[in-house]
């Protein structure tokens, strides 16, 4: 918190002159690391390793810079977001009259996510990871007047820091028994570990990196901070800060732990699938546009460790040919999900701004005002899905092909395993779809629910530029992904460290090598667009021909025109599986009246409340805080201000470390 | 030569053949229920005669629609047209067969609904809302369903196209009457009523009721684009019992590589096997109410945990065998 407070002075001063300076440099700044970075990850997966150590810059043991494909992948997925979003930097800022601090943080942002996957030692890593988190931290309470952020903000600082208290404990524990202390490149395996101790470390490790992703238990900052980030930080954070969760896990717990026991699958595979439908049901409920999509990305990441989980075992099971395909299939699905969900929050970003509301609730008919953003949003809905056409659907196909060639075992924990997260999947999928057509269905279509969104204004030419863009980029990865194919195969190289044929061919079809199966989402896209569009030729010529009656009024029963807060809202849509799902979303409502007299017969108003509660925190987390307050107290009895219990502290310390370090 | 042609050709005559049968398949339908009521019934052909008077009549916008609602009855349809083309409906494979996957068929079938879906929203009236909302309850349990159940069968044929998961079928019988196949074929008959807007989950032949589902979306729409909501609705029907047919019964089915004549035999057998199945769908119905809107999960949770299971003794079975 020290680092934040100076800052808060900063942002309450008033709005400069040349404040607009500041926002163009940032922009542009952000831009061109990414366009650098594109530029140089293509190096890297192209096969040219990149390396450079220089042991002056960072203090105690120098910055040592180290590549594979993997540091390729991940650079890639960061540096295309952070030119779409980049582009988008400038007309946020402007129109929200951000601080100055927000303005510089961002490049800086980018630049130390960057780096987290090329750092290539242990101690290198650690530096950026914690840089990009405070940094993050930051902008996530660049709105800190509004106690929403502030605390959404705390929640983030909180949660980041237990994640990597638990990564640097493990990381310090490997790096002390690594050879040369390298994380990339570093030559021979990790020796000399007990097995206890690996497992604590892997356990550790795996929970600190998956909270990055957003994934159960450490989970709930992702759903708060997302949203009150300023949006292009929320493109950043969901589309891009996430995935270095997932990098973390492949690199230390896949890679660099390996080889597994199959229990370590198991437990990523749990972790994935609960979480995928856990957030795929927040997500559900979410009315605040951002919330929404901020669930999805927990959601999403899920379904990304649960292809990884599937790769683990699969591995351990010594099955690497359908191994390969869940891989693929994280990979893929990981790409996918960057693409569609910079894109939303870029375009529901837009559509706040000019309906200058976030809830869904007062949303509505965006795709008379703005038709842009509303198409933009209806691509990145369509990808967050999974379904044919969408950005979504090559990863869930890979990774639904890898669960049903796993080859049969005969162990019971795996048969059972696999059909749960079959089963978890579907759902999830099932879910996501009610969610995502929620938010366009309520949100962009439908007549306007509030004044703002009935006078919002046209999408400015800049967003409408980053817009285009990234709509561009996300119909083009969904339709042949084949683009990515080359990328695809150098990730999946490095991460099994072997050259191998690789059993997933990405061409016009996505051809499984080996066991047969096979898809093409270019002829599924360009056949249900094709017949689309010839139905509509016909039936829309024969509508022309035959008369037609424009702007009849809507259907009401007979009575007068329904008004528009009649309509269904986001609430009244997700209800029904809000209610069969009670369990899990905790929906608590409130009833308040007031009346006019004492006798309470004349009701002078009515109000009614109503939200959903994370079970997590409001049943694990307090356990956790009442033993953390017990043990504190425990301490607390120790530290009697006096200075001899202090001395004798002390000397039982530095005898207790001589015995250990002996 | 012929053989190729052939191959290439499927996908079309599947679509026509399907796309024609349609209507009497629900027409069937139709008539029985109306004799077993003790109603005369308008005959099979009646479906047909809608679809023209619904092709003649004027069309009217309502002043609220975007372009979400003049395309949706064409995403509908389209989607409904491939998966007809792609499936194992008349032969196991075709040339377009490698979009028959499972999750690309679950994926369009839940396209078209999502479609219909937008466009009950898009007009912004209460019962457009309605719809929608309902609608996509049911469904986002629905397509998890068949997903799993689906994938039941998938798991001893070593492959999600359907194609394959036929043909797997027909060479070994046995698997038809595997544990794993009867539970997904349980699972799997009571997805394909809440798909098809029959009862006891909604009722396909009312237009004013509260409990309504499919029905409270299509209220803005009128003339053409009502008559290709119809046909593809329709379509859809005939789509899902004939997957039914063919994945749990696939006698007479055609194989790549067996004489063209035999293509009539399936064409044939496709027509019976769908008609028994519109004929039993509707027999059924007489004797069963529509269930209340909030009954309907515990409806589908039942038939989802069918599906898991099936997912479950499959993986076992063929483990151990």
């Amino acid at each position: 918190m020290s680092i934040v407070a100076p800052l808060a002075v900063d942002t309450e001063m008033p709005q400069r002159s040349d404040d607009r300076l500041w926002y163009l440099t940032s922009s542009v700044l952000t831009v061109l690391i990414g366009v650098f970075g594109v530029a140089v990850s293509l190096r890297m997966i192209f096969g040219s390793k990149i390396s450079l150590s220089i042991s002056s810059i960072l203090p105690l043991a120098g910055l040592h810079l180290s590549s594979d494909g993997l540091s390729g992948l991940f650079d890639l997925i960061t540096s295309v977001v952070a030119i779409t979003a980049g582009i988008y930097v400038y007309p946020y800022l402007v129109h929200s009259r951000s601080p100055r601090t927000t303005a510089a943080f961002i490049p800086l942002f980018v630049m130390t996510m960057l780096l987290v996957p090329v750092a290539s030692s242990y101690y290198d890593f650690l530096f950026f990871w914690e840089a990009m988190a405070l940094v993050s931290a930051v902008l996530v309470l660049a709105n800190h007047t509004k106690t929403e952020a502030l605390k959404a903000g705390m929640w983030y600082i909180f949660m980041s820091q237990v994640g990597f208290a638990m990564i640097l404990g493990s990381l310090a524990y490997l790096s002390a028994h690594s050879p040369t202390g390298l994380l990339i490149g570093g030559s021979g395996a990790l020796k000399g570990i007990p097995t206890l101790t690996k497992n604590v470390i892997f356990v550790f490790s795996f929970f600190g990196f998956a909270s990055k992703s957003g994934q159960l238990p450490l989970h709930s900052w992702l759903p708060k901070a997302h949203p009150e980030a300023p949006t292009p930080v929320s493109a950043l954070m969901s589309a891009a800060m996430v995935n270095l969760g997932i990098y973390g896990i492949i690199r230390v717990d896949i890679k660099g732990l390996g080889p597994a026991p199959i229990w370590w699958g198991v437990l990523i595979i749990t972790i994935g699938a609960t979480t995928a439908v856990y957030s795929a049901l927040h997500s559900l409920v979410s009315s605040d546009i951002k919330r929404l999509l901020a669930w999805s990305t927990g959601e999403n990441m899920g379904i990304v460790i649960c292809a990884l989980g599937t790769f683990e075992v699969l591995k351990s099971a010594h099955n690497l040919n359908i191994a390969q395909v869940a891989l693929a299939g994280a990979i893929l699905q990981l790409m996918g999900h960057s693409l569609f969900k910079s894109l939303g929050f870029i375009s529901a970003g837009s559509v706040i701004a000019s309906a200058g509301t976030r809830s869904l609730d007062s949303m509505g008919g965006i795709i008379h005002r703005n038709p842009i953003s509303a198409m933009g949003f209806s691509i990145a809905a369509l990808g967050a899905t999974g379904l044919p056409l969408g950005a979504g659907f090559v990863g869930e196909w890979l990774l639904l092909q890898s669960l049903i060639h796993t080859l049969p075992t005969r162990s019971t924990v795996l048969n059972v395993l696999m059909p749960s997260a079959v089963g978890l999947l579907a759902l999830t999928f099932g879910l996501a779809v009610a969610a995502m057509t929620k938010a366009f269905g309520v949100g962009m279509l439908s007549r306007p629910r509030s004044q703002g969104a009935a006078e919002s204004a046209k999408t400015p030419r800049w967003e409408a530029i980053t817009i285009s863009i990234a709509t561009l980029l996300c119909i083009a990865f969904s339709f042949n992904p084949a683009l990515v194919s080359k990328i695809v195969r150098s990730a999946s190289q490095a991460t099994l460290g072997v050259r191998t044929k690789g059993s997933v061919s990405i061409l016009g079809h996505i051809t499984l090598r080996g066991v047969g199966g096979s898809i093409s989402p270019l002829n599924l896209g360009l056949s249900v667009v094709i017949g689309a569009i010839l139905f509509a030729s016909i039936t829309e010529w024969r509508i022309r021909k035959k008369s037609r009656q424009l702007d009849v009024p809507l259907w009401a029963c007979g009575s007068s025109q329904p008004s528009s807060k009649m309509q269904y809202n986001a609430v009244a849509f997700a209800q029904p599986l809000e209610r069969i799902f009670n369990l899990v979303v905790a929906t608590q409502e409130s009833l308040g009246t007031e009346h006019a007299d004492s006798d309470m017969l004349i009701l002078q108003s009515a109000s009614y409340e109503r939200s959903n509660s994370d079970i997590f925190e409001t049943r694990l987390f307090p356990v956790v805080a009442r033993a953390m307050s017990n043990l504190s107290r425990l301490v607390q009895k120790g530290h009697s201000g006096k200075i001899r219990n202090y001395l004798i502290y002390g000397a039982i310390g530095f005898i207790i470390v001589l015995v250990v370090a002996r | 030569m012929s053989r190729t042609f052939l191959f290439s050709g499927l996908p079309v005559l599947q679509l026509i053949m399907l796309g024609l049968v349609a209507p009497i398949v629900s027409g069937v339908a139709r008539q029985i229920g109306a004799k077993l009521e003790g109603r005369q019934g308008a005959g099979v052909l009646q479906p047909y005669r809608e679809l023209r008077k619904l092709f003649q009549k004027e069309t009217l916008e309502p002043s609220t629609k975007s372009i979400f609602f003049t395309f949706a009855p064409y995403v509908l349809a389209s989607t409904t047209a491939v998966i007809s083309m792609a499936g194992p409906f008349l032969a196991t494979e075709n040339s377009f067969s490698s979009s028959s996957d499972l999750l690309s068929v679950v994926g369009l079938l839940f396209l078209g609904n999502i479609a219909v879906a937008l466009a009950g929203l898009d007009t912004g009236t209460s019962f457009g809302g309605m719809g929608a909302s309902r609608e996509l309850t049911v469904s986002s349990l629905v397509e998890p369903t068949i997903l799993v159940a689906i994938f039941a069968l998938s798991i001893p044929a070593h492959s999600s196209n359907l194609g394959a998961i036929a043909a797997i079928s027909i060479s070994n019988p046995n698997l038809i009457f595997a544990p794993g196949s009867l539970l997904a074929l349980a699972a799997f008959v009571v997805v394909v009523l809440a798909e098809a807007k029959r009862f006891p989950v909604d009722n396909p032949s009312t237009h004013l009721e509260l409990t309504m589902i499919h029905e409270a979306m299509l209220l803005e729409y009128s003339g053409p684009r009502l008559a290709v909501i119809e046909w593809a609705s329709s379509l859809r029907l005939t789509i899902l019992l004939g997957l039914i047919a063919n994945l749990f019964f696939p006698i007479g089915l055609f194989r790549v590589g067996q004489a063209p004549i035999l293509l009539l035999v399936s064409c044939l057998a496709f027509l019976i096997k769908v008609l028994l199945l519109g004929s039993i769908l509707s027999f059924a119905e007489v004797f069963m109410a529509k269930l209340r809107l909030f009954r309907v999960p515990e409806l589908l949770a039942s038939s989802f945990i069918l599906a898991l299971l099936s997912v479950v003794t499959s993986y076992f079975f063929t483990a151990t065998r």
